[in-house]
């Protein structure tokens, strides 16, 4: 299961975002390695249609899961489209939302 | 002679101004280039209107010979492509009608087709030639509609007012890009003169000849302060009155009625003077 959250910061600790589109860096978690990267978005600059890029990104990355507060419409049209399942984090770190979806504790989203 | 009217804040007196302008002048268009919220009609209430759609062009992609190279979404500045599942996914709004996912693709997979992106009207009301455009709910952008606007103005006819959108962004650069002239409608009120420099700055850049018009005249020592320090001649005023407020809200022509003519006549006399010099 590949497992991708919004994240604030490049730190091991980092919270979750409050954004998906815009936030600056992607945890991506690999439950079957138990292995989690930090990806930067490099994105967010961009004027407009940054979801589309973001979840793009998601795709590109074969991301399965996505761990965040909330989407936008277009955001969600690509995610929908590419079959990912989307669950609405809580405030805290990122390892601490995967332990908790892992144990069913996060209300799906989409 | 081509004049726009533009003042920065909305609700300060552009159509008010621009349709007047264009009703005492003997042989005038009025161009509404506030397609977002075109409200000259309001005024000008034309009875035969002919109505055009206005497009842009949006890609077509056909997969069966799509490649899959993701040149055109890794090309498109405006995010307008995805790659999903395999398959080129396009979001129409975000499509600003560039052609480049065209040009870049290798296997010629993706052409173009028409969208409607809004109208334009054309009609007349009494000696007034009135042209006024419609961008669709939802759209990104009005400057097609606008140029669309542009390209309906014959040469039949010695005035040309354009009626500007407010702000000073993209629709109003290209409103005023070919005009003789600039009048700033400017409303006394703090938000009134801040949007007032705003657009001035924008007419500097431009270098287009410029001048004042006061709407609402009414304690508005802090425009003339303005237009002091900077040189800006101020053309007109327009009193605060409750009889004026009255009649617009009716959607009066307020120059069809004699005493108002005089106070719109001086100002094109004024801009004719400026831009003949």
């Amino acid at each position: 299961m590949i497992i991708a959250l919004p994240i604030e910061s490049d730190a091991k600790n980092a919270s979750v975002s409050e954004h998906f589109g815009r936030s600056p860096y992607f945890y991506i978690f690999n439950s079957q390695e138990n292995l989690g990267k930090i990806y930067q978005n490099k994105h967010i600059e961009e004027h407009g249609g940054v979801g589309v890029k973001t979840s793009q990104m998601m795709l590109d990355h074969a991301v399965q899961i996505l761990i965040s507060p909330r989407v936008g419409g277009k955001s969600l049209d690509v995610l929908n489209a590419g079959g990912i399942h989307i669950y609405e984090s809580v405030k805290g770190t990122a390892e601490e939302n995967i332990k908790r979806y892992l144990n069913g504790q996060l209300k799906k989203l989409f | 002679m081509k004049i726009a009217v533009l003042s920065g804040k909305g609700g300060t007196g552009k159509t008010m101004l621009s349709v007047n302008l264009s009703y005492i002048s003997s042989n005038a268009y009025y161009v509404d280039c506030d397609v977002e919220e075109p409200n000259g009609l309001l005024f000008f209430k034309t009875e035969e209107i002919d109505i055009h759609n206005v497009y842009n062009k949006i890609p077509v992609i056909d997969h069966d010979l799509c490649v899959r190279c993701r040149k055109c979404s890794d090309f498109c500045q405006f995010n307008a492509l995805a790659f999903i599942n395999g398959k080129i996914h396009l979001f129409p709004d975000l499509c600003h009608a560039c052609g480049g996912c065209s040009l870049v693709c290798p296997v010629d997979a993706i052409r173009e087709k028409d969208r409607i992106l809004g109208r334009v009207y054309k009609g007349s009301y009494q000696h007034v030639a009135v042209l006024s455009g419609e961008l669709n709910i939802g759209e990104q952008s009005g400057i097609p509609i606008i140029k669309s606007l542009m390209s309906m103005v014959e040469e039949d006819k010695n005035v040309v007012i354009f009626d500007a959108p407010p702000g000073n962004g993209c629709p109003v650069m290209e409103t005023i890009s070919d005009v003789d002239y600039c009048v700033l409608v400017a409303e006394p009120s703090v938000f009134g003169l801040h949007n007032l420099k705003m657009v001035y700055e924008l007419v500097e850049v431009f270098g287009k000849k410029a001048g004042i018009v006061i709407n609402k005249a009414n304690n508005h020592a802090m425009i003339h302060d303005f237009a002091k320090a900077y040189k800006i001649p101020i053309i007109g005023e327009i009193p605060m009155d409750k009889e004026i407020g009255r009649l617009l809200s009716e959607g009066v022509v307020l120059a069809e009625n004699e005493k108002y003519v005089q106070m719109f006549q001086s100002i094109m006399d004024k801009i004719d003077k400026v831009v003949k010099s």
